[in-house]
């Protein structure tokens, strides 16, 4: 019924659209746009379950058995939307690699992301295996009482979900800023930045190329499209200064005569670097 | 139902830290287990050759039905078709969610132990029925493969594991009061 009444298709589609609302609004890399034949890791069968035992759990109250159900319902929910989410991020970064030689993901990202999809899946059966266990009329079997121990108060609760939340806001950043200084990454920053110059996009290029600037690229043509950018606002000193970083870094008389020309053109001649000599 | 609340043996109930903490475990071995699972050492030298294993014993069970099928690496060969056995469907999952649920239950180690064992040699043996029926499954009935291996096996195994658990909770970890006031959360 699940299948042929078109359930599992509906919810395949709102959990991609959900994967897609993050990932567009979250990705660094604004390479995508959206997913229509993304391939899911089937995870469903926890929604049938989850159902199916607050049919079947006859002895548990109707509250909790809705409740339960609801609850297991919004884990598979978060989950599956994580395991698309991650299987976006897989693929995307498989195609740019394949296409345009572009590391959209270090491999240690990529490892990552693909073990965050794997423990996603762990995550999925771990909840059916908590679902089975406390509907389970034989719970009492494991006998796990002991002399009641003092209750968790809600000051440490709190304390504990602020660590937590530090320490990850912590790792996320401590992230960001390694990401961002490995040369792979300033690279990629780079040479999407070329893809949207390409494209005449340059206001994507433009923050493409700053990041690429601020990870001390070495491509040349990064300074020289900015120095290009920043000529057309007026900012000729702006310009100048990023056309002699790219006169240090372009090698060979092709480069110096484009450089030579570009200053020429901003008017800044006699800012320009002793090119040629 | 009461014993969806705790209720534990004797009318005790299940103190809450208790449950939480043996929640948390839980989560945190299933995690850890995860990430050993993904090491490339771990997955060559146990993983693969288990998954091998796994493929082998399934044609030769296979070919005592009648079923004419081969092992190829990690596929199973029938007929006219052919079956990759892939991470999810070697057990070693179910099996993961089973231990990490053993270690992190409050029992002496020693019961946990045993639990461990057994659970390892009937959650693999179960799962050899699983890949059996599958293969039978995509012999005679293929339509029906999807729904045996999505929507009733995935679901199976992890029962099968639940009422290990519960089995192993009954004899071993409940036999006696687990939780002493010292070791309380």
């Amino acid at each position: 019924m699940w299948e042929w009444s078109g359930a599992a298709e509906a919810y395949r589609r709102a959990v991609v659209a959900l994967a897609e609302q993050i990932v567009l609004a979250t990705q660094h890399f604004p390479l995508l746009a959206g997913f229509p034949s993304l391939s899911l890791p089937r995870g469903d069968f926890v929604v049938l379950l989850a159902i199916a035992l607050m049919a079947a759990s006859i002895r548990v109250p109707w509250r909790r058995r809705v409740t339960l159900a609801l609850v297991a319902l919004g884990v598979t929910v978060g989950l599956q939307t994580l395991a698309a989410v991650a299987s976006i991020q897989i693929e995307s970064a498989q195609e740019m690699q394949r296409t345009h030689r572009i590391l959209v993901l270090l491999p240690v990202e990529f490892q990552a992301v693909n073990q965050a999809k794997l423990t996603v899946y762990y995550a999925q059966l771990a909840l059916v295996f908590v679902l089975f266990l406390i509907t389970s009329p034989w719970l009492r079997e494991l006998g796990a009482g002991g002399p009641a121990a003092r209750r968790v108060g809600p000051a440490r609760v709190v304390l504990g979900v602020a660590f937590g939340a530090a320490l990850l806001a912590g790792a996320g950043i401590g992230w960001g800023r390694w990401r961002e200084s490995d040369a792979r990454h300033v690279a990629a920053h780079a040479k999407i930045g070329h893809l949207f110059w390409l494209k005449r996009d340059d206001a994507v290029a433009e923050e493409q190329y700053r990041n690429a600037v601020a990870g001390r690229s070495t491509d040349a043509e990064v300074y020289y499209n900015l120095a290009g950018i920043e000529a057309q606002r007026g900012r000729v000193d702006e310009s100048a200064r990023l056309l002699r970083k790219c006169a240090e870094l372009g090698a060979g008389p092709v480069w110096q005569a484009r450089v030579a020309r570009a200053f020429d053109r901003i008017g800044a001649a006699q800012a320009r670097p002793a090119l040629g000599r | 139902m009461r014993g969806d609340r705790g209720t534990a043996k004797g009318g005790r109930d299940l103190d809450r830290p208790t449950v939480a903490r043996f929640l948390l475990l839980f989560v945190v071995y299933i995690v850890a287990g995860g990430f050993l699972l993904s090491f490339p050492w771990v997955e060559a030298g146990l993983v693969d050759p288990w998954t091998r294993l796994n493929a082998a014993s399934t044609a030769s069970i296979a070919r005592l039905m009648g079923i004419e099928a081969q092992a190829q690496a990690t596929q199973v060969l029938y007929g006219p078709g052919s079956l990759e056995i892939v991470v999810g469907c070697n057990g070693v999952e179910a099996l993961l969610i089973l231990v990490s649920a053993l270690l992190a239950f409050p029992a002496p180690w020693a019961r946990r132990g045993i639990g461990v064992l057994a659970g390892t040699v009937a959650i693999l043996g179960v799962n050899l029925v699983r890949l059996v029926n599958l293969v039978v499954v995509a012999r005679f009935a293929p339509a029906w493969l999807d729904v045996f291996h999505v929507y009733v096996w995935q679901v199976l195994i992890v029962l099968v594991a639940v009422a290990l658990f519960l089995v192993w909770g009954h004899y071993l970890g409940g036999s006696r009061p687990i939780a002493t006031p010292s070791r309380s959360v």
